[in-house]
């Protein structure tokens, strides 16, 4: 099955233009599947965390959203203890004008700021909104036990 | 010393015009006149010593004389250096804390041989450099303070700066006398290449293709300004200009662009075109030089009155187009505007959902453009907003959508492309076809078709 140019023309971009922070390498035998690491933003619970990700196109893409999880264990109200990723853009509000590289900048920019009021992982984002100090200092921890490796 | 031999030797050696080395920066006759500059400060009792002692007590700018009614810029003869020095005027305790009594008896001397002239207002006078600063003495306070500038004009202080000023002028007039130059050379290729490289059905002799990939590795080169988002798209210096242009050569001739040209006037274009970016490096590179030039001059200038000149002299001059750099910028504005957006580049044309030339183009009612399988594959899905602007937009477009303007446009100038998108969407429909019979026999859901 021949790779769609709206992938090639991704990736070939991903790789000449790579967005700061964000790193994205399709696997050689599967050029859908992609590898990704983003590194927490400055002034964030996760700053100074290297946080894995999966990232698959699914063969109708960019018509549905690509497919994405956290590899890396993270504390974050949004993101479930699968890794799974509540965000708006991934679901319903996906457009197939969006690209791989925004939807990573938007996961970023979720790090920067949790929603606990649109919460994925519901003990996590209870806890956020009770106490918020200590929820942060647990997505600290969690930042340093696990992604700093 | 060694500056003034590099430079003029860089003058020589790099082959500039003659009118070109008659305006670069006289930088000998400069230094002489800040030789000059340290006679006379020093005949009025101010070594450089005492002046950097003096701003450095004060923490004001001993050279705010230049001009504090800054002139129109251009206008370089109507500026006037002055030494202002701002004296107590009630006050009569002398002079504040550290200076040297050598200093502090230069500084009385000098402002009682020119309270002869200004007027006095309260007899004794003490020098009190930059008191708006307010150093609060106590003394003062209590007498109401009343300040007074005593200016004392530096004649071959302003001599040297209407040198400078006037060399800068002249630099200036050449720069944009060669701008204007390159700009035509630059509207003349353009007019000749849209010539050579007209669609076929205009010309028999095309060199549509060719051209257009010239141009696309001359923009993707990023010559003069960086085309990367994430280095702000920033001006190169001269040097890593040249490499980029090095680079864009040899990509043209590994892939063999002068080959394919079947107009023999294109070679000579191209000839040409490259020529005209060898000169914008040139000018780049005479402008680099005299930059230097300027900030050395201004450097030792400093070091010899402490004068404090560089700070305020590139201000003074900031508008002025010698200095501002925008050379580059201009230029390549004409080259986009005048030469290479002349011959339409594909990535403009793509769709912005499957990245292939959007053939046959539908236009939504929010004007934003898809290729008519991505249209109808959007349809099918029931996505109703648009792509682009999440418009409500999709599910209303039918035939009438289709810009046929835009068609044929992209039918002339993407003869190739489009073509080979048309059968790629012929190609799809008809797996489309069979799967939907497959699935028909097997019993399969009809909506799978569009999956
Ligand atoms: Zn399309
Ligand atoms: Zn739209």
């Amino acid at each position: 099955m021949s790779l769609p140019k709206r992938i090639i023309k991704e990736t070939e971009r991903l790789v000449a233009e790579p967005v700061p922070g964000i790193n994205a390498v399709p696997h050689d035998d599967n050029l859908r599947y992609f590898d990704v690491t983003i590194h927490g933003p400055a002034q964030s619970p996760y700053e100074g965390g290297i946080f894995r990700l999966e990232l698959f196109l699914p063969e109708d893409y960019p018509m549905t959203p690509p497919k994405i999880r956290f590899l890396t264990k993270i504390y974050h109200p949004n993101i479930d203890k699968l890794g799974r990723i509540c965000l708006d853009v991934l679901k319903g509000n996906w457009s197939p004008a969006l690209q791989i590289r925004t939807i990573l900048l938007s996961i970023q920019a979720l790090l920067g700021a949790p929603n606990p009021d649109d919460p994925l992982a519901n003990d996590v984002a209870q806890r956020w909104k009770e106490d918020e100090p200590a929820a942060i200092q647990t997505a600290r921890d969690w930042t340093r036990t696990h992604a700093m490796v | 010393m060694k500056f003034a031999h590099s430079f003029s030797q860089v003058l020589e050696e790099e082959d500039f015009p003659a009118d070109w080395q008659a305006a670069a920066i006289r930088y000998r006759q400069l230094k002489k006149c800040i030789k000059k500059v340290q006679k006379e400060l020093s005949e009025l009792g101010l070594t450089a010593e005492i002046l950097k002692s003096l701003v450095k007590q004060s923490g004001a700018m001993m050279a705010s004389e230049e001009g504090e009614s800054t002139p129109k810029p251009g206008t370089v003869q109507s500026f006037q250096p002055k030494l202002v020095l701002t004296i107590d005027a009630v006050d009569g305790i002398p002079l504040d804390i550290n200076f040297s009594e050598e200093t502090r008896r230069s500084l009385e001397n000098l402002v009682r041989k020119n309270t002869q002239t200004t007027e006095v207002e309260d007899g004794f006078q003490s020098i009190e450099v930059g008191s708006s600063q307010g150093e609060t003495r106590p003394a003062c306070v209590r007498f109401g303070r009343s300040v007074k500038n005593i200016e004392i004009t530096l004649c071959s202080d302003s001599e040297f700066f209407h040198l400078l000023t006037s060399e800068l002028t002249s630099l200036e007039a050449l720069q944009s006398r060669a701008e204007g130059e390159i700009k035509s050379n630059v509207v003349a290729i353009g007019g000749a290449v849209t010539g050579v490289a007209a669609p076929k059905s205009a010309n028999s002799k095309s060199d549509l293709y060719p051209w257009r990939e010239i141009f696309r590795i001359y923009v993707e080169s990023g010559i003069f300004f960086s085309n990367r988002e994430s280095e702000n798209h920033q001006e190169r210096t001269v040097e890593k200009a040249q490499e980029q242009l090095a680079l864009f050569n040899s990509e043209i001739h590994r892939l063999g662009l002068g080959t394919k040209f079947k107009n023999p006037c294109s070679l000579h274009l191209l000839r040409r075109f490259i020529g005209v970016n060898m000169d914008v490096l040139r000018v780049m590179r005479f402008q680099a030089i005299n930059k230097l030039a300027m900030t050395k001059i201004l450097k030792k200038f400093d070091k010899r009155t402490a004068l404090g000149a560089r700070e305020i002299f590139p201000e003074f001059i900031a508008s002025d187009s010698f200095l501002a750099s925008h050379l580059a910028r201009a230029i390549c504005y004409t080259m986009s505007s005048s030469l290479l957006n002349l011959i339409p580049q594909l990535d403009n044309y793509l769709c912005p959902i499957c990245s292939s030339i959007s053939v046959k183009p539908v236009r939504l009612s929010c004007s934003h453009v898809f290729c008519v399988r991505c249209l109808v594959k959007l349809q099918r899905a029931q996505k109703r907003s648009c792509p682009m602007c999440r418009r409500d937009a999709v599910l209303e477009a039918d035939s009438s959508n289709l810009d046929l303007s835009l068609l044929s446009f992209l039918k002339e100038y993407f003869p190739k492309e489009a073509k080979l998108k048309q059968q790629e969407n012929e190609r799809e429909v008809a797996m489309e076809q069979w799967k939907a019979v497959h699935n028909d026999i097997f019993g399969g859901p009809k909506d799978c078709v569009i999956s």
